[in-house]
């Protein structure tokens, strides 16, 4: 057995070489912890007469209290030595200038969307969906459409190719055919909105053969043209952000809807500035109607118990007047640009209660 | 569909307003696109007759001239016009007028040391054509100091509407006329569409020629025969009319077909009998093979889904789309046989779309005409035709029985409160219909 000095020294050796926190912890406990090897001596004591355990015990605390301290020592300067490393790695200069922003935009068309869905879930009504690839059933047939009825050349159609029997799928031309596959699938009462991508073989300046709709349909026993009324001026009020908004209901005409009728609000045209709300001037932005009661029947409702109304609209068209983007052709261009001028941030969901103007930046 | 205050006046009696008028169409369903008043701009010039006009002593171009413009005393005018002369009647704007073929405001100028107070226009500088080889020269009658748009008929606002696939009733001036007496607007004028006793029988006969289980594909067709006409323009009356609503004038008997189509939404096809070969018009599906050359001047392939009319020499008209070249008329026709049909509304919009022919007969024809017009509108068109280029008529001739055109619907007239929301009663709710010519009466009487 060594010598209690050269145990001593050996460990003071030790702990002086020690060149980390770490290192220094394993010495410790080799020497002090409970099976350590100053420890294990003190346990030796037991066995010894009082004279010899008094001597062994003294010198043995002093060595204890000597390894103590060095350990406190040198753990200190080594405390201190990695502060001071980390202070110098971590140097900053404060007085550098800030690194560009990278926050992402929301395209003012996905904004425009959850603006109407805000106001609408509001109202109680649910957002369903349908497939962009249409049977001509869905498309046209089911909502009255009939084979060669003019209103079907009014929709410049993409046919997908013959499948094996000699039936052409289409690019959904409109998202009322959501309608036909809700109300096939669920009982009165009936409240969805759609919102979707609808496309038409159509490129021009006011056209893209790709755009948006939504479409809303109200089913339900004794839903009448009162309740589309209200229905359709609180969402346009809404929307706009204009209490007082003029709203005209104008007879027009669509195969689905019967009576069927265009919603104008009032505007202001002045030198090509046009402003929305009370003025002398209409803006036409949604067609509605009561469901016309052969949509019904093709869905299996019984028309003399239940009716409702439908509506949709353009969701660019309500973009471009609410933020007052001047060309519909931008929406799909992509440009960073564009975005950052139009774009909204993402953690600023519209609601009702919190606004739904948007804090376009 | 684009027509005039006064085209539309013509059809209706009423001392409404234009501006109530135009508030209501939108309610019965014709959404008012535009309105544009042509004289809007015009109201400073007025009709004048330069009195003098003498060479300007320091440039040879113009000329110092003195006009007499109804009120007040001669205004001295410098004009450049190679065609100012004296006695002359032009139309003059004085300082102050905005002249929009220039974009300018007129002032008081003096012109190489000459003073001058106003213009004497050309069209193109109030633009109303391109026309600028010398300023307008007016007939000698024309009133000196009167508005020189209502003069040339301007006044009478181009209002166009919107018509929905539903209201093909509104595709003719006289539908929207119906529409707003129906409505409370006013009173529906009388046209004469009683028959016309003919002079002779008309040389050209029909020749159905469809299977009886198609006979829905032509269920009526009326034409007369025109001799001794003189196919001169128009009357100034009908080419204003047509020239406001973007037609140009062509010939009268052209114009009166054009004409028809728009004021009374009734397509008419205009033949020179002389081109007809074999005396007979035969309407039946085109064969394979077979080609016409249309009035667009382009040349179709017709294939057996096509209805077609045509002679001896084969198809030369699209029915309810497109006449041929080969046998239509032309400035030297003076026989004409009038063709007035029903046609399918598919088979029209079939032929159409295949051919890509995109017609105003067309869009007529495809949305639904009156089933009974070939013979009311006989009479009525004849009287026309020989109002405006003289000559005889001959008898009508008529083919097919027709087509059953009258509707039962039943009304259960509480539906209109559960569907609207509204308490219309049920006595006005029959009043309604009955403006609109429906005749009502009570289930089971």
């Amino acid at each position: 057995m060594q010598s209690l000095d050269a145990v001593s020294s050996e460990i003071i050796a030790a702990i002086g070489a020690a060149d980390n926190l770490d290192a220094l912890e394993a010495i410790r406990i080799d020497a002090l912890g409970k099976k350590g090897r100053i420890s294990l001596m003190m346990r030796d004591l037991g066995g010894m007469d009082a004279e010899a355990r008094k001597q062994a015990g003294q010198a043995l605390n002093k060595v204890k209290d000597e390894i103590a301290a060095a350990i406190d020592a040198k753990q200190t300067m080594l405390a201190s030595a990695a502060l001071n490393a980390r202070l110098s790695a971590e140097r900053l200069d404060v007085s550098l200038p800030s690194r560009p922003e990278t926050d992402a935009r929301l395209h003012p068309l996905s904004r425009t969307i959850e603006e109407v869905i805000a106001i609408f879930a509001e109202m109680g009504f649910q957002v369903a969906e349908g497939p962009d690839i249409e049977s001509d059933y869905y498309n046209f047939t089911a909502l009255n459409i009939p084979p060669e009825h003019p209103a079907r050349q009014e929709h410049d159609t993409f046919y997908l190719p013959a499948d094996a029997n000699g039936k052409r799928k289409v690019l959904r031309t409109h998202t009322s055919p959501v309608q036909i596959r809700t109300m096939e699938a669920n009982e009165p009462p009936i409240r969805i909105i759609v919102p979707g991508r609808t496309y038409r073989s159509d490129h021009d300046a006011t056209h893209s053969p790709m755009f948006h709709q939504c479409e809303g349909l109200v089913i339900g026993d004794g839903i009448h043209m009162g309740h589309l009324k209200g229905c359709l001026i609180d969402f346009c009020r809404a929307f706009f952000g204009v209490d007082d908004l003029p709203v005209r209901f104008r007879p027009s005409y669509f195969p689905f809807t019967e009576p069927s009728a265009e919603v104008d609000i009032g505007c202001t045209r002045d030198n090509g500035a046009l402003k929305i709300g009370a003025g002398d001037d209409w803006l036409e932005i949604l067609g509605s109607g009561m469901v016309n009661p052969r949509v019904l029947e093709n869905c299996g409702y019984d028309p003399e118990k239940y009716q409702g109304f439908a509506f949709g609209m353009g969701i660019e068209r309500i973009a471009m007047l609410k933020y007052g983007i001047p060309d519909l052709r931008t929406f799909y261009d992509s440009d960073l640009r564009w975005m950052r001028h139009y774009g909204f941030l993402p953690f600023d969901a519209p609601s009702i209660h919190a606004g739904l103007a948007g804090g376009a930046v | 569909m684009k027509f005039t205050r006064d085209w539309l006046f013509s059809h209706l009696e009423t001392d409404r307003p234009l501006a109530e008028i135009l508030d209501v169409l939108p309610m019965l369903g014709l959404e008012v696109e535009s309105v544009v008043d042509r004289a809007a701009a015009l109201t400073p010039f007025v009709i004048a007759e330069v009195i003098s006009a003498e060479q300007h002593p320091n440039a040879d171009k113009l000329r110092v001239c003195m006009v007499n413009i109804g009120a007040g005393g001669p205004v001295q005018v410098v004009c450049g016009a190679p065609n100012a002369r004296a006695g002359m009647k032009g139309v003059f704007a004085p300082v102050g007028a905005y002249v929009p073929g220039i974009d300018l405001t007129l002032k008081t100028g003096e012109i190489r040391g000459e003073l001058s107070n106003g213009m004497l226009c050309s069209e193109r500088e109030m633009q109303l054509s391109d026309e600028h080889d010398g300023i307008i020269d007016l007939a000698a009658d024309a009133p000196v100091g009167a508005s020189f748009a209502a003069y040339a008929g301007l006044d009478d606002p181009i209002i166009e509407i919107a018509i929905t696939p539903n209201r093909a009733d509104c595709l003719g001036v006289r539908g929207v006329a119906r529409d707003l007496a129906a409505a409370g607007y006013g009173q529906l004028k009388p046209i004469d569409t009683s028959p016309l006793e003919g002079s002779f029988d008309s040389p050209i006969s029909w020749d159905l020629n469809l299977a009886p289980d198609e006979a829905h594909l032509c269920p009526l067709v009326s034409g007369r025969a025109f001799t001794g006409l003189k196919n001169g323009s128009s009357p100034a009356w009908m080419a204003n009319r047509l020239t406001a609503i973007g037609q140009r004038p062509i010939s009268a008997l052209v114009d009166i077909t054009n004409y028809v189509m728009v004021d009374l939404g009734r397509p008419l096809h205009a033949y020179d009998i002389d081109k007809i070969d074999g005396g007979k018009l035969i309407i039946g599906r085109a064969k394979p093979g077979q080609t016409m050359t249309a009035l667009n001047e382009k040349t179709y392939d017709l294939d057996e889904d096509m209805l077609v009319i045509g002679d001896a020499n084969g198809p030369d008209d699209l029915a309810g789309i497109m006449g041929g070249e080969r046998s239509g008329v032309s400035d030297a026709t003076d026989k004409m046989f009038l063709e007035i049909a029903i046609f399918d509304q598919i088979a029209v919009a079939t032929t159409g779309r295949k051919l890509n022919i995109h017609s105003d007969a067309r869009f007529r024809f495809e949305r639904g005409l009156d089933v009974t017009s070939p013979e009311w509108a006989s009479g009525y068109v004849a009287r026309l035709v020989m109002d405006i280029c003289g000559g005889q008529a001959s008898h009508m001739v008529i083919a097919g029985d027709g087509a059953d055109w009258t509707r039962e619907i039943f009304l259960a007239s509480d539906k209109v409160e559960r569907l609207t929301g509204m308490i219309v009663p049920k006595a006005r709710q029959t009043k309604i219909l009955e403006n609109l010519g429906f005749t009502v009466r009570e289930d089971g009487a």
